[in-house]
């Protein structure tokens, strides 16, 4: 048994370099489906409210525009968390890059979208820039940054609905509220998901890009707006 | 050979789509003779994501906790910001990373593990399990896409063909492993032959 244990760790440094890089020219491609099945889906929802609370204006996208490149390299860094793993770079929300730290200790965050209130590092933020979505965005182009200044907004904390099952999905939601005391109204383009990791050898936090969707909505002085994630898995 | 043709000329294809605002992902298969030279490849989207996905990344992003079945059918309270979905495993451990089995039955939300899993082994039934590995992500153009890979080897030295039906991604959480995807899928893998099982899961512009 540990004979052929051995023969099958050789065999499969070697399957993998042959399977990868060889295509011999009678391969079959039996079944090759190419199609692509939605697994995960994120919908986005925003409430303006007037300074009495009464909504005035209402947004729905049932699919936000995209997931980003940060979100699946945190999965690359993270599937191997705990045994070692590696060096793995993720471009953080400065534009730099980072390695996340792949250990397991107390205290350690690896996707943490809960920024508390008055922080614009993570969570819901929201920004004035309508530049086209790329698949390589790591951040907003135009963040509008916590305060009263001009096309500043004050950050509610991130909150969660937890999961529930309705029929064959599983959803649960992030949502933040954001008020405008600039003394001027605030036209939002854009919107997004920040996540916080603590990067390699626990050195400081840091943040990632998860999503970006371009939305349109006005925040009027005085008045706050709620942006709500659905987070779905449908079987 | 006529036939062989045929199957290659169904190779061209459905042509991929974007589906904005979600993740998706596929699982590739490589069948390779005796001598590890591959012959035959499969592709399928994955299926589904399953309830415990879902739960999972609720923790992850949120500091909840909640109760959520491991692949033992047992719940779990793990909520903790540390972990998020560990999928490496090593030579000889079919109880992480990526998985196959032999039960065909249509997956559920609910699922928490495959129906019947193939254990690691040369007896009859049994396939070797290589390690399961990450990948450098893979980058693709119309539409753009980038995706996270794991991959693993399955030799068979059991004696006998073997048939599966389904395949599968257990991750660890704290101390328990969870099953987040199944998908049925039917491949035979010949005695002394061998799989390449790759999962590729991303998103699209």
């Amino acid at each position: 048994m540990n004979e052929m244990l051995e023969k099958s760790k050789i065999l499969y440094h070697d399957a993998r370099r042959l399977a990868r890089k060889i295509i011999p020219p009678k391969m079959e491609y039996i079944g090759y489906d190419q199609s692509l099945h939605p697994l995960m889906k994120m919908g986005l929802e925003v409430s303006v409210l007037d300074h009495n609370g009464d909504v005035r204006v209402k947004k729905k996208m049932p699919n936000v525009n995209t997931f980003h490149w940060g979100f699946v390299d945190l999965f690359t860094a993270y599937w191997s968390q705990g045994i070692g793993g590696g060096d793995y770079d993720i471009t953080t929300t400065s534009g730099g890059t980072k390695h996340p730290d792949q250990s397991e200790s107390a205290g350690e965050e690896k996707m943490f979208v809960g920024g508390p209130i008055n922080n614009d590092d993570y969570g819901v933020v929201v920004g004035t820039s309508n530049a086209a979505i790329d698949l390589t965005d790591y951040a907003l182009t135009s963040q509008c940054d916590e305060g009263v200044g001009l096309d500043n907004l004050n950050h509610g904390a991130t909150g969660f609905v937890a999961p529930a099952t309705d029929g064959t999905s599983r959803i649960f939601e992030v949502f933040r509220t954001f008020s405008n005391n600039s003394g001027a109204d605030v036209d939002v383009e854009e919107v997004g998901l920040y996540a916080r990791m603590l990067t390699q050898n626990a050195v400081s936090w840091d943040y990632v890009m998860i999503e970006r969707t371009l939305l349109s909505f006005t925040i009027l002085d005085t008045d706050t707006d709620t942006v709500r994630y659905t987070i779905s898995v449908v079987v | 050979m006529n036939k062989k043709l045929n199957m290659r000329s169904r190779i061209k294809k459905s042509k991929p789509k974007s589906i904005k605002g979600a993740l998706n992902a596929h699982w590739r298969i490589t069948l390779l003779d005796k001598h590890m030279v591959p012959y035959r490849r499969i592709q399928v989207p994955a299926q589904s994501l399953v309830i415990a996905a879902a739960d999972l990344m609720y923790q992850t992003m949120s500091d909840g906790t909640l109760n959520i079945n491991d692949t033992g059918s047992v719940a779990r309270n793990v909520g903790d910001l540390r972990y998020f979905w560990r999928a490496e495993a090593a030579v000889t451990d079919d109880t992480l990373g990526i998985v196959v089995g032999t039960d065909n039955t249509a997956t559920t939300l609910t699922d928490d593990a495959l129906g019947t899993l193939i254990d690691h082994g040369v007896a009859a039934g049994d396939l070797l399990y290589g390690s399961c590995e990450t990948g450098a992500p893979i980058e693709e153009s119309g539409p753009a896409a980038v995706y996270a890979v794991l991959s693993r080897l399955f030799v068979n030295r059991s004696g006998g063909n073997i048939t599966c039906e389904e395949v599968g991604l257990y991750v660890e959480y704290a101390t328990f492993d969870f099953m987040i995807e199944r998908t049925v899928i039917q491949f035979t893998i010949n005695d002394t032959d061998a799989a390449l099982v790759e999962y590729h899961i991303g998103a699209t512009a």
